[in-house]
């Protein structure tokens, strides 16, 4: 397992080592045999967010991870009514002060999901990720009159929307991917206007948790039931692992399932 | 009585003095435990700031015959408020090994989502739960000196005997797994002339330090203690919340429904919750009641 440790350490240029910090030195092993990466903490400039409430979908193609991301800031507040409209209201007004993000990361070259952990910084210069594709767009919603739209778009460091930023990836697992976003303004970008002119973070722990489901009605509702597509208890999101018809959840999850080569 | 003794010395009006933010300097702190007398509950529906323990009872109904446990104080040097109107959804939920709700279910659990403030709105509850309208007063600076909150938690466990206590959000973070006890955790304000809010929440890795105390579970009636801590993490180095100290709060959740809709400043209307069953095959119960064999709680036959 040491040998594993150290291909962590090895990975991709692009990968952001903390201040003085090396990639190996931030991995520990977790309880399951796995590794979990350290990622750094807020910048003290940054605007500190958490993603209670997710929507994601997670999936291995060939040697690539991917994962699909709608995430909020605010937990629902009412599940199951018109859940597509997360930061309207039926009035027209919005959640201020959240941000709605999708994100879509990508990890190629990776022979298991733990290979995609790590960090990794994205500039004008180096726009491209070696080992993690990131796309993310997203919503904070500021204040009443203020809006700030698309973030950082696709990997292009030339594109209209792009501004510098950082992905973490600390512990990826069943049903749970654990990890943080900061994206910093670039006063350069034709965009600036649209942008907050600080670095927002995000933190986000998305796991399965559905107790919403259930085949009866909730006691002691408090609004009307009779709504259509109403489901009466709030949950946190859904997490949906998708695994190929000859890999189980079991087998996969396992220090015997990562790569026989980094054991060597 | 003698649980509701120990939940009064938690819960009772002594820290109103203390909402000051967060980032303000603290003054002497005046909390002076354990000599406030409990009466067993108030007729006129309790104190407006939902700070009494007794729930805002307008009945007489026996008291719970449940046990429950004592939760601890908060710190010296905590800002301290007690939630007023809230929003609770609470479950009593089975899982599978992978964990999905399937008809495998084999594995148990409780779980609350809790939305607040630390005063009691003049808006219902119910009406405010539509939009998350409840936090909107505080965002927009119109409540200074007041808290909203968001809390999550989750509890694994078939009995509910082993939801009590404290329970820590631990180093890995607020995992709300089917084995894990988590929590995850906002606290947010917005200080007189402040261009926004601010919000503290819970973080991974021991850049945050928070405890949920449950002090008493059944279907209709719920007392937590909630205790946040910067530690020495990014929140005391932060541009946007500077702050050394830790927050603590507590929280009476009860259905609404219990009187006049159109009073909630004395009224059980301040509390909104639903209790959701989601047992499948494989569990031993089919419905929260089950749980809590022989408690006959007040609410039960609430709509």
């Amino acid at each position: 397992m040491t040998a594993w440790l150290a291909l962590l350490a090895c990975v991709e240029q692009a990968r952001l080592d903390g201040p003085g910090d090396p990639v190996a030195a931030r991995t520990y092993l977790d309880e399951d045999g796995l590794p979990v990466y350290t990622c750094s903490p807020p910048a003290d400039d940054s605007y500190i967010l958490t993603l209670p409430f997710h929507q994601s979908m997670a999936w291995m193609d060939s040697n690539n991870f991917n994962i699909l991301i709608d995430a909020l800031t605010w937990v629902q507040p009412l599940v199951g009514v018109d859940s597509k409209m997360y930061r309207w209201r039926e009035d027209g007004t919005y959640f201020n002060y959240e941000v709605n993000a999708y994100m879509k990361l990508s990890a190629y070259g990776v022979d298991h999901p733990v290979g995609a952990q790590g960090e990794w910084a994205y500039t004008r210069e180096e726009p491209f990720g070696d080992v993690l594709s990131t796309k993310l767009s997203g919503w904070l919603l500021w204040d009443d009159e203020t809006r700030f739209y698309t973030w950082t778009y696709d990997f292009d460091g030339l594109d209209w929307w792009f501004n510098p930023s950082t992905y973490c990836l600390g512990r990826i697992r069943h049903q749970r991917v654990q990890g943080s976003y900061t994206y910093w303004p670039d006063p350069e970008t034709p965009a600036a206007e649209y942008l907050v002119p600080f670095p927002v973070t995000l933190l986000f722990d998305l796991q399965a948790t559905t107790p919403a489901q259930s085949s009866t009605q909730p006691a002691h509702p408090y609004v009307d039931t009779s709504i259509d597509g109403f489901l009466g208890v709030r949950d946190l999101g859904t997490f949906f692992w998708d695994y190929s018809d000859d890999l189980t959840a079991a087998d996969l999850w396992t220090a015997e399932a990562l790569p026989e080569e980094e054991d060597e | 009585m003698t649980l509701l003794l120990a939940l009064c010395l938690l819960g009772c009006d002594q820290f109103k003095g203390d909402r000051t933010s967060p980032t303000e300097t603290l003054t002497t702190p005046t909390d002076d435990w354990g000599t406030i007398p409990f009466d067993g509950g108030s007729p006129d529906g309790g104190s407006p700031d939902g700070g009494s323990l007794d729930g805002g009872s307008t009945t007489t109904e026996p008291l719970p015959d449940l046990p429950g446990a004592t939760c601890p104080p908060p710190p010296d040097d905590a800002v301290v408020f007690h939630a007023g109107t809230l929003v609770a959804d609470q479950s009593y939920v089975s899982w599978d090994p992978e964990g999905y709700i399937t008809e495998d279910g084999v594995q148990h659990g409780w779980h609350l989502i809790a939305s607040g403030l630390s005063y009691t709105h003049e808006q219902s509850c119910a009406d405010m739960a539509w939009g998350n309208r409840i936090f909107d007063d505080i965002k927009a600076g119109l409540a200074p000196n007041e808290f909203w909150f968001e809390l999550t938690l989750f509890i694994p466990g078939l009995e509910h005997k082993g939801w009590l206590g404290e329970h820590t959000l631990g180093h890995e973070g607020p995992y709300l797994g089917p084995n894990n006890v988590g929590h995850s955790l906002r606290i947010g304000w917005r200080d007189s002339g402040a261009t926004y809010p601010s919000m503290v929440n819970s973080l991974p890795n021991g850049w945050t330090e928070s405890k949920v105390c449950v002090g008493f579970i059944s279907p209709d009636y719920l007392y937590l203690t909630v205790l946040w801590d910067p530690k020495d993490g990014p929140y005391t180095t932060n541009d946007f919340v500077r702050t050394d100290r830790p927050i603590w709060f507590d929280m009476e959740i009860w259905p609404t429904g219990g009187s006049d809709p159109s009073d909630p400043e004395g009224s059980k209307h301040r509390s909104c919750a639903l209790t959701n069953s989601a047992f499948l095959s494989g569990s031993p119960y089919t419905k929260a009641e089950e749980l809590f064999e022989g408690y006959t709680w007040p609410a039960k036959d609430f709509p």
